[in-house]
């Protein structure tokens, strides 16, 4: 009976934990649950502040995390990743939500979950993660701020901020371009014909460099 | 030399996709080539070249522009197996294999480097391998070089990032050169692993391939080989399922009959198909064995002033000087997102770093790490590998090292602050004095922040049947018709990036093949 009752109250407990009381997301999200939306916002905040310890504007020029859509982000990116990996940073995602159940942070709350933790213990518990002594932690650490940095930067705002944005390249029409079709389609869609191929200025093999400020702007 | 456009004559080979399998289906060949990687697309070409009735078979589906994306890491989900999130276990690193028409070519760098001779002296005595010097090999990297127009990439395209290596090399005294690549009239967009938009890349899929079939090669995409039948001694085919592409739904199952198997299908996956294939071509105990790998460390270094970094050709100079020591410099570089990721910090430390970013530089070593062995098996099921590799501890310092003449080549090139990137290390050196930290550090292997995507010797070549999977031309010890050609017969890593080597390799055994049909 005894162990009945300790059963329950466990699953009750995760429940609670795992489940109860996060927000509901700004947008409707396929994958993500809405702890791991919570994660990755808080996440998102900790990494990329909009303000510094001091009180000042953390950059001049990028968006702080919290202006980018990161769980947004995450959401498209796993729907593209086969199955296990999708479940590996899922996994991961809820690895750091929970983890202060074994490496608490500082202070009051130092078991909350992650995305429930004051600015100042996310960025400690973040730090220890990062400079632990256990190999495995570190990589977990590495991993997960891989896809927070990817997730950030794959918006185009801060990447312009950056004059990093990607150029706009025409790509020229080559003869493959007449037999393989785009990935779902059929070869009766392909829409190129032979004088596609050998209309002038289209092929950019002879064009010259993409150099200078200029062609970018 | 190349033959008139595919869509002004009468080809007899074909290429299918995804959307074209409706049934179950068998067909005749004899030759079957799993991979379409530089290794198949050689064999391949080379074979219908000579008048075989050849079926290239290519899991993944080809690409075209509008299927590349920029997002890195979008684009490794489409176009690298286990959507690019495949590592290592016991050290970690990340690996990376291509699942595309034209295997890795379509997103690598498009590096070709002969290893130098004494690479090949080493295979030779070590492996008994008495017709594989780097002489025996001249002509076959020249028939290659030939093919693809291999040439040094020329100073339009080169840009700051990868001129400022050579600056820094030559303040210090070490060689350097432009790296030849198998491009024709690269534009310097330095996005070669998301896929060359402007087309110049010589990726097999846009080179090889297609001439195969104008030669009369079918080429049959979306098909996943799953076992290799045969008995101890001879094969007959191959069989499998058609697979979606990015999700690797299954459809429908396919059976192709052939005089002779070419397994291409990299370093990784062909040592996992001969094991489902009932252990097949493994007396020697070999077949997954030896497992090697180039790691790659990656070193920022940050400028005073914009270095303009989006333009210039990905990986274009390099530095051959160390490659006796055991590692070989290059410059790279990746989307601004898959490179920012090795930045240093958090909270406005890391968005400090990222707005330095237009000011950055990342070159990289990778090493020739002998003494880390590993292995690859099967998983219970499917063909993705469990991958057991660890770093010793050796080439661990040999890393380090690396690590350490790439900071003094960023400073010597005029670098205000460099990141090793090394965990113990400082985030940000600003010295050369403070580099010297470098040299003095107790490494341990897992301090090292490493990638890789060259990868070798699951399937070595040995003279000797007891101790290798193949012979000098990459048939199976004790097969007429079974043969391997990718990356997984080098007898050790090669110290210089790999794809001219297996293409090279691959250019011979077809001769070899075509002499034996
Ligand atoms: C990002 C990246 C950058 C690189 N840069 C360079 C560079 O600049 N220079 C250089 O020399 N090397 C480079 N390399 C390494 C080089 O590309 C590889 O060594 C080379 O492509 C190996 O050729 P391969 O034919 O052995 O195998 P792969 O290129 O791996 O091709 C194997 C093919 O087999 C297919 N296949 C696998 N299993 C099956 C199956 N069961 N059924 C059907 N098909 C299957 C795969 O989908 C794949 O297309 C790079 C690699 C990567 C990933
Ligand atoms: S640098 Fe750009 S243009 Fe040149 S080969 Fe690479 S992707 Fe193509």
């Amino acid at each position: 009976m005894f162990i009945l009752v300790a059963l329950i109250v466990l699953l009750a407990f995760a429940f609670v934990r795992l489940r109860v009381g996060y927000p509901v997301p700004d947008r409707p999200l396929v994958i993500l649950t809405r702890a791991e939306a919570a994660f990755l916002a808080a996440a998102a905040a900790t990494f990329f502040p909009a303000l510094d310890e001091d009180g000042r504007a953390a950059s001049k020029v990028l968006r702080p995390g919290e202006a980018v859509d990161l769980p947004g982000y995450m959401d498209d990116y796993l729907g593209q990743l086969p199955k296990r990996q999708r479940f590996q940073i899922r996994a991961l995602l809820m690895l750091f939500e929970q983890s202060s159940v074994v490496f608490p942070a500082r202070g009051l709350g130092a078991f909350k979950r992650f995305s429930s933790m004051s600015p100042a213990q996310q960025r400690h518990v973040m730090h220890a993660w990062a400079e632990s002594r256990l190999y495995l932690r570190r990589v977990a650490f590495i991993a997960l701020k891989a896809l927070l940095v990817l997730g950030y930067l794959g918006d185009d705002t801060n990447l312009r901020a950056l004059g990093l944005a990607p150029w706009e390249i025409e790509s020229p029409v080559i003869e493959t371009d007449l037999i393989y079709p785009s990935i779902g389609a059929r070869p009766e869609q392909i829409a190129f014909t032979l004088e596609d191929l050998a209309a002038p200025g289209v092929d950019a093999r002879s064009a010259p460099p993409l150099r200078g400020v200029e062609e970018r702007t | 030399m190349r033959a008139e456009a595919l869509s002004t004559r009468e080809a007899e080979g074909e290429i299918r996709v995804f959307a074209q399998y409706e049934r179950d289906f068998v067909e005749e060949a004899d030759v079957v080539v799993v991979g379409s990687g530089p290794s198949g697309s050689v064999v391949t070409y080379e074979l219908a070249k000579a008048g075989h009735r050849v079926l290239l078979v290519e899991e993944g589906p080809p690409f075209t522009p509008k299927d590349f994306r920029i997002d890195g890491n979008v684009s490794m989900a489409r176009t690298m197996r286990e959507g690019g999130l495949r590592s290592t276990t016991g050290t970690f690193m990340p690996v990376m294999q291509a699942i595309c028409l034209g295997g890795a070519s379509l997103i690598n760098s498009a590096m070709c480097v002969r290893p130098p001779k004494f690479v090949f002296d080493d295979w030779s005595t070590r492996f008994d391998l008495e017709r594989t010097t780097r002489g025996d090999l001249d002509p076959h990297y020249d028939a290659v070089g030939e093919f693809l127009g291999i040439a040094p990439t020329p100073d339009a395209v080169q840009g700051r990032r990868n001129m400022l290596f050579r600056e820094g090399c030559d303040a210090l005294g070490y060689s350097s050169e432009p790296v030849p690549r198998n491009v024709q009239g690269c534009r310097g967009s330095g996005e070669c692993f998301t896929g060359c938009r402007p087309r110049a890349k010589q990726s097999m899929d846009i080179s090889y391939i297609p001439e195969a079939m104008k030669l009369g090669a079918r080429v049959l995409t979306s098909l996943q080989v799953q076992r290799v039948l045969g008995t101890r001694r001879r094969v007959w085919g191959v069989e499998g399922q058609v697979v979606e592409p990015f999700t690797g739904r299954a459809s429908h199952a396919f059976r192709i009959n052939a005089r002779l198997v070419v397994l291409a299908a990299g370093c990784m996956a062909t040592p996992v198909l001969l094991q489902r294939s009932g252990d097949l071509a493994n007396e020697s105990r070999q077949v997954g064995q030896n497992l090697q790998f180039h790691p790659g460390c990656a070193v920022a270094g940050v400028f005073p002033d914009e270095v303009d970094p989006l333009f210039g050709a990905t990986q274009s100079y390099h530095s051959l000087d160390f490659l006796r020591e055991g590692f070989k410099l290059e410059t790279m570089w990746s989307s601004p997102a898959a490179l920012a990721v090795r930045t240093p910090g958090m909270g406005a430390d890391l968005l400090r770093h990222l707005g330095e970013l237009p000011r950055t530089v990342i070159w990289d070593a990778i090493g020739s790490t002998h003494r880390s062995v590993g292995s690859v098996r099967a998983r219970s099921e499917g063909l993705d590998p469990v991958i057991r590799w660890s770093l010793n501890e050796d080439d661990a310092k040999l890393m380090l090292r690396a690590v350490h003449v790439l900071t003094e080549i960023f400073f010597a090139a005029g670098a205000e602050k460099v990141m090793p990137g090394v965990h113990g290390l400082p985030e940000e050196i600003t010295s050369t004095l403070g580099a010297q930290a470098i040299g003095d550090h107790p490494i341990r292997p897992r301090d090292l922040v490493m990638a890789s995507s060259h990868v070798f010797c699951t399937t070595r070549m040995h003279g000797d049947a007891a101790k290798g999977v193949v012979d000098e031309i990459g048939r199976c010890h004790g097969f007429d018709n079974l043969f391997i050609a990718d990356t997984g017969i080098f007898p050790r890593c090669p110290s210089v990036n790999p794809m001219y080597t297996v293409m090279a390799l691959a250019h011979r055994q077809a001769q070899a093949i075509r002499e034996q049909i």
